[in-house]
């Protein structure tokens, strides 16, 4: 009966390790780009990113909403949804992905970061590979990328009239504050 | 013995697989958050403008809109007069500028008879969202100062002119969106004694998206029969069909209408305006174009 006992426990335990607190949320997570074309900068940015990241399983996804895009202009957001990004199809960008260099990531500290996974735009899924820095603090866990999108592998078409206004390459910056989820 | 342990350990397994279960991956984690989330619905309408009425879109902040809007002579003139186009009967002139994204201030200037300056402010309370809001609802208000001068001395407030309007609108479905437009104009001199000072009015608008970057936008504005029935005329509300066309900075609107003055306070006061039915219509149109301070 004892040993019965010991194994349910142990076993208890060994399932609930898993479960420990390595997962953490992001609310207000904010992405911008930039846009750098001979006759126009453009720069928007969306504050309302959200994301998951857990250290243990290296995990990461973020869920981004196109119709929270920023703009100087009301116009260029109404082209933006309507015409390039068509948000009332395709409503979300999302990523999932893995962290995959440094092995370790437990410590508080700065760490470069790789990470590999799939990102969705457009309706359209992209492999892609960034560099990003993480800072994992007492209570929260930070992170920030930089790379640049293009928009043709996204199937985002620019009209001929607006290559002068719209760049090929957009520059995307992400940063984002995590706090521990509680299970 | 060994058969107990065994059972144990499937037993306390088959605890913890509840909390596995849990563990998709952590998109779909984020999904079923996520897609629940109301979203706001944007591009209502094309433009600050339906074709001569405001619209609930709000400028973004810090944005300066320009805009100019022409309206020529009757088209009834035939070829002689190139259906109205050599005469311009109407230019307004506006700035409009965004402070935030529930707030902006205009100015504009028509150079109708009265020659109007009209200020005006835009707030926006209410922002059609995908499940919470089921539309959007703004107000306008403006303070009109007619700049033209008089044969006679005339005290200033015999130059002012007041309006109030409600903007009701809500987007359908991704092409189709309409706004109703209760309003208030009051006028402190008017051409004669049966003249109302204060007229009451609704306009109805509807905006359909032909492409993504062109729509066709009608509106009628129905001003109620609150005043003398002879001088009331139902012909001489203002009806308006227009196209906008957008191009990479700005929307280019062309339009006809019954309308011969372009600020709501002229052409709500019917005694302005001509007979859509009887032909006597004018082109014109308006061009928008913002600047990021």
């Amino acid at each position: 009966m004892k040993q019965l006992i010991a194994g349910v426990i142990g076993l208890f335990f060994i399932s609930t390790a898993a479960l420990s607190q390595s997962k953490y949320k992001a609310d207000e997570g904010m992405v911008s780009f930039f846009s750098s074309a001979p006759l126009e900068d453009i720069y928007a940015e969306n504050k309302t990113v959200v994301s998951l990241v857990d250290l243990s399983t290296r995990e990461i996804a973020f869920v981004i909403t196109i119709v929270d895009f920023q703009f100087e202009k009301s116009l260029m957001q109404t082209h933006f949804n309507d015409k390039y990004m068509e948000s009332h199809k395709y409503p979300k960008a999302t990523f999932l992905g893995n962290i995959i260099s440094p092995n370790e990531l437990k410590n508080p500290g700065n760490y470069k970061v790789k990470v590999k996974g799939d990102l969705t735009i457009h309706g359209v899924i992209q492999n892609i590979e960034v560099d990003g820095e993480i800072i994992i603090g007492e209570a929260e866990v930070e992170a920030s990328s930089e790379f640049t999108v293009k928009l043709e592998d996204y199937k985002v078409k620019i009209p001929r009239l607006l290559v002068r206004n719209i760049a090929e390459e957009v520059l995307v910056k992400i940063n984002l504050t995590y706090y521990p989820v509680q299970p | 013995m060994k058969y107990r342990i065994v059972c144990g350990c499937i037993f306390s397994w088959l605890l913890s697989l509840p909390l596995y279960s849990q563990e998709k991956n952590l998109l779909e984690e984020l999904n079923v958050t996520e897609t629940s989330k109301s979203e706001q619905v944007v591009s209502t309408f094309k433009s600050t403008r339906l074709v001569l009425g405001s619209t609930t879109v709000q400028l973004a902040p810090g944005e300066l809109q320009f805009r100019v809007s022409h309206l020529f002579g009757p088209m009834s003139e035939g070829i002689q007069e190139l259906y109205g186009l050599d005469q311009i009967f109407n230019v307004d002139i506006a700035l409009d500028y965004g402070i935030n994204q529930w707030f902006s201030v205009g100015l504009a200037r028509s150079s109708d008879y009265d020659k109007t300056l009209q200020s005006n402010v835009q707030f926006a309370i209410l922002k059609q969202t995908t499940s919470d809001n089921e539309f959007s609802l703004s107000y306008v208000g403006g303070v009109n100062v007619r700049t033209r001068k008089y044969d006679v001395d005339r005290d200033f407030v015999d130059r002012m002119e007041y309006e109030h309007q409600l903007l009701l609108s809500r987007k359908f479905t991704h092409g189709f969106s309409a706004q109703l437009t209760p309003g208030w104009v009051y006028l402190n001199r008017v051409p004669t004694t049966v003249h109302p000072h204060s007229l009451w009015y609704t306009a109805l608008g509807v905006s359909y998206a032909v492409t993504p970057s062109t729509t066709i936008n009608g509106e009628y504005t129905y001003t109620f029969p609150t005043f003398d029935d002879k001088l009331y005329d139902a012909g001489k509300n203002v009806l308006s069909v227009g196209v906008d066309i957008e191009t990479g900075g700005h929307v280019f609107q062309v339009f006809v209408s019954n309308a011969t003055r372009l600020q709501s306070s002229g052409y709500v006061a019917q005694w302005n305006n001509n007979v859509f039915f009887n032909g006597d219509i004018h082109l014109g149109f308006s061009i928008m174009r913002s600047f990021g301070l």
